[in-house]
């Protein structure tokens, strides 16, 4: 069989069902006198048609109907995947769905926030150990008696070393732990500052004398290098 | 009574417990279900079988019918998957009922039991090729086929019942007859 390329092919197999229109039937019928394409193609499909029809006549028709037997007494199984799909019909299940789905959202997010802040600390305190001297191979001291205070600390990161930690992370870190350890450690009484700044004032975790911090001094020098081109 | 009832009616009736409404559906549909099951998997007892099964699927299942589809569509549908996991299950088994035409003539043919035996052997071939030939179609090319050829139902019948467009079902219809046509050619020159 080659492929037909004539317009009128595609009216083929519903003429041949005799489902076309009166005057479409009318006008492919006039066309089959002119297409040989065409009228090749109708007779390879009637052909084929027929065969199908063969098949139906000789071997499925003298088959007499299924006795079907239906268990109507029979309760009938539902199964989990039924029962769920019960379940999720009802008009209550798509909100409440997605409020669920929300809190889940929400309890997944605080937990990968405390996660993230806790891996923070302790990377930033694995790169402090050798630089702050600290021996090698011991753990840091969750509650360490001489943790540096921020002046200190300002002061050795402005001259690192080679294998010094990036001060940035010194100036993010320290100040808040330092804090935090003093407040556990020490006399609630006493601030945590007095020791460093006389003020009374409570402790603010997001502030910082940055005028003081000497580890700026880099990115400084590169926003002058900036500015200078 | 209930003979003048929509399928759809019927349908609403059988949810509430009416019996005698269901095995209405049972008694319109029972012969095409049938029909459909016999042209997809080709075999007498497996199309009984099956159409069984779809009629109880579709009990079991009447609280689901949401009459979005036509009850006709529906259960059309359950026939379908009914005799796609009977063939997928057979495949596991590695027995193909329609002898697939991959040259593996020497397997058993199961001839329907109630086949006239006036038939010669040649019509008993011929009939063999063409049951291979639409087995090897992909399943919505035989679908359309079966539904047109077995069911004896128009385009837009089918066209309703699988959510088609019509042109779809048309061409489809095309494609399978011609494909036929082309293995019918090709095969008893590969037998002889």
């Amino acid at each position: 069989m080659k492929d037909v390329n004539c317009k009128y092919s595609n009216g083929i197999v519903p003429y041949m069902y005799g489902e076309s229109a009166t005057s479409v039937a009318t006008e492919f019928e006039t066309h089959l006198l002119e297409c040989q394409a065409c009228t090749d193609e109708f007779a390879a499909l009637s052909a084929a048609r027929y065969e199908v029809y063969d098949w139906k006549k000789l071997e499925f028709d003298p088959l007499a109907s299924p006795a079907i037997r239906i268990p109507f007494g029979e309760v009938a199984e539902v199964s989990w995947i039924g029962k769920l799909r019960a379940a999720f019909s009802t008009a209550w299940a798509m909100p409440v769905g997605a409020l669920a789905g929300l809190a889940f959202l929400v309890v997944v997010l605080a937990v990968l926030a405390v996660s993230r802040q806790g891996g923070e600390i302790l990377v930033q305190n694995a790169g402090n150990t050798p630089a702050n001297g600290q021996s090698k191979g011991k753990m840091p001291d969750p509650a360490p008696t001489a943790i540096p205070t921020s002046k200190e600390q300002s002061v050795e990161a402005g001259e690192p070393g080679p294998n010094a930690p990036r001060p940035t992370v010194v100036r993010d870190i320290t100040p808040r732990r330092s804090v935090r350890t003093q407040q556990t450690v020490g006399p609630r009484s006493t601030s945590p500052r007095t020791t460093t700044a006389q003020t009374p004032t409570p402790p603010r975790l997001n502030e910082f004398a940055e005028e003081k911090d000497d580890s700026l001094r880099l990115a400084q020098l590169f926003e002058d290098i900036d500015t200078s081109e | 009574m209930l003979t003048n009832l929509t399928d759809e009616r019927l349908v609403e009736l059988s949810v509430s417990s009416d019996s005698e409404a269901f095995g209405e559906i049972v008694r319109r549909w029972e012969r095409k279900i049938f029909a459909l099951c016999f042209g997809m998997l080709g075999r007498e007892d497996e199309a009984r079988d099956a159409a069984q099964e779809t009629f109880i699927a579709a009990y079991r299942n009447l609280s689901n019918f949401r009459g979005e589809a036509k009850v006709s569509s529906w259960l059309h549908r359950i026939a379908v998957n009914q005799c796609l996991t009977v063939k997928r299950r057979a495949k596991t088994r590695s027995e193909d009922f329609f002898d697939d035409e991959s040259g593996e003539d020497e397997k058993i043919f199961v001839a329907p039991a109630n086949r006239s035996p006036a038939l010669t052997t040649e019509q008993i071939e011929r009939l063999t090729l063409v049951r291979q030939a639409v087995g090897s179609f992909p399943s919505d090319l035989r679908q359309v086929v079966v539904m047109k050829e077995f069911e004896e139902m128009t385009f837009q019948e089918i066209s309703d019942t699988l959510e088609l467009p019509l042109s779809t079902v048309k061409s489809r219809l095309y494609t399978a007859l011609r494909q036929l046509r082309m293995k019918l050619e090709r095969l008893p020159m590969e037998i002889s």
